[in-house]
């Protein structure tokens, strides 16, 4: 459907969208290039909104921060997820490599014959050896 | 309705990581600029970007392409946000009517970029708030017209008489020998 745009429609646009084409109405937008070519003082019109969209372009916002887009990140239910999966495998490593100790520690152990401490195991027995020996040998 | 984000949010509701990666990458910045241009300061947009994420992380897996595009879902959303936090600064004015111009704005020195840039943010937090976000949502986020009425959830009508209120006024505060 063939769109005709007025005067009225014309400034109402201007007014509304400003001069940037990429702004108005994408179904008015041609009849507005095929009006702009039949009307003279367009042009007026045109420089006229363009300025308040320079003022506009004046606008700069700071980029987000980086902690920003981590916790963003973070909060991301699957990279939760994916954090908690990299979490059970470092534990599951780390309880492989504990219980492998505790086997290797234990098989060892059980091979190596234990050490004879003098006067091990008797009742007079003490750290430094046997009391009642110790006694005798005064 | 093509939804240009829509392969994007399928795998981000499916939980690809990369995909999540890139849609932070992608929104991130457009969403924060969105929600600095209608708080104003940084005080508050970093809480409304984090909450706005957390529903995007929530919605995406359940979200059915052909009603809407994501991406004007989202600023649907970032608007209830915004406007709930201004509300809760007890910021809004009571009516939609013309603010008078911030007499800051004529002040000495407005030459430099960042000076102008402030200068421009000033009068945008001026404005009445159904005002700026038609602003916001058509100059800085670059919607189309009928994504901007539809996150406004206004007629095309009254998107384009917020849009030409709000640029009579801005105009009436911007223009001055120093800017």
């Amino acid at each position: 459907m063939r769109i005709e745009i007025t005067d009225e429609r014309f400034r109402e646009i201007l007014d509304a969208y400003g001069a940037d084409p990429a702004n108005w109405p994408g179904a008015e937008r041609a009849a507005i290039f095929a009006h702009l070519r039949g009307v003279v003082d367009a042009a007026v019109a045109l420089e006229e909104a363009g300025e308040l969209d320079t003022m506009l372009a004046w606008s700069m916002v700071p980029p987000p921060s980086v902690a920003l887009h981590e916790s963003v990140l973070a909060c991301a239910p699957k990279m939760r997820m994916a954090r908690r999966v990299r979490l059970w495998w470092a534990g599951l490593a780390l309880a492989t490599v504990a219980t492998a100790g505790a086997f290797a520690g234990a098989a060892a152990a059980s091979v190596l014959s234990p050490i004879e401490l003098p006067g091990y195991g008797r009742a007079d027995a003490t750290a430094f050896g046997s009391v009642l020996e110790a006694g005798n040998e005064e | 309705m093509d939804d240009p984000d829509g392969e994007l949010i399928r795998r981000v509701g499916a939980g690809d990581t990369q995909a999540i990666e890139q849609f932070v990458r992608l929104k991130l910045p457009r969403m924060t600029a969105l929600a600095h241009r209608l708080l104003g300061d940084m005080r508050d947009v970093e809480d409304v970007v984090q909450e706005l994420f957390v529903r995007v992380w929530r919605q995406a897996p359940r979200w059915r392409p052909g009603q809407a595009r994501f991406d004007t879902w989202m600023h649907r959303v970032a608007l209830n946000l915004c406007t709930d936090r201004l509300r809760r600064r007890r910021e809004l004015p009571l009516s939609d009517s013309w603010d008078a111009p911030d007499p800051a704005l004529n002040a000495d020195g407005l030459i430099e970029q960042a000076e102008r840039s402030v200068a421009v943010d000033k009068a945008l937090q001026a404005l009445p708030p159904r005002q700026r976000e038609a602003i916001v949502l058509i100059y800085y986020q670059h919607l189309t017209p009928q994504e901007a009425a539809t996150a406004m959830d206004v007629g095309a009508e009254a998107l384009e008489s917020l849009l030409a209120r709000g640029r009579r006024t801005l105009r009436a505060m911007l223009k001055g020998p120093e800017l």
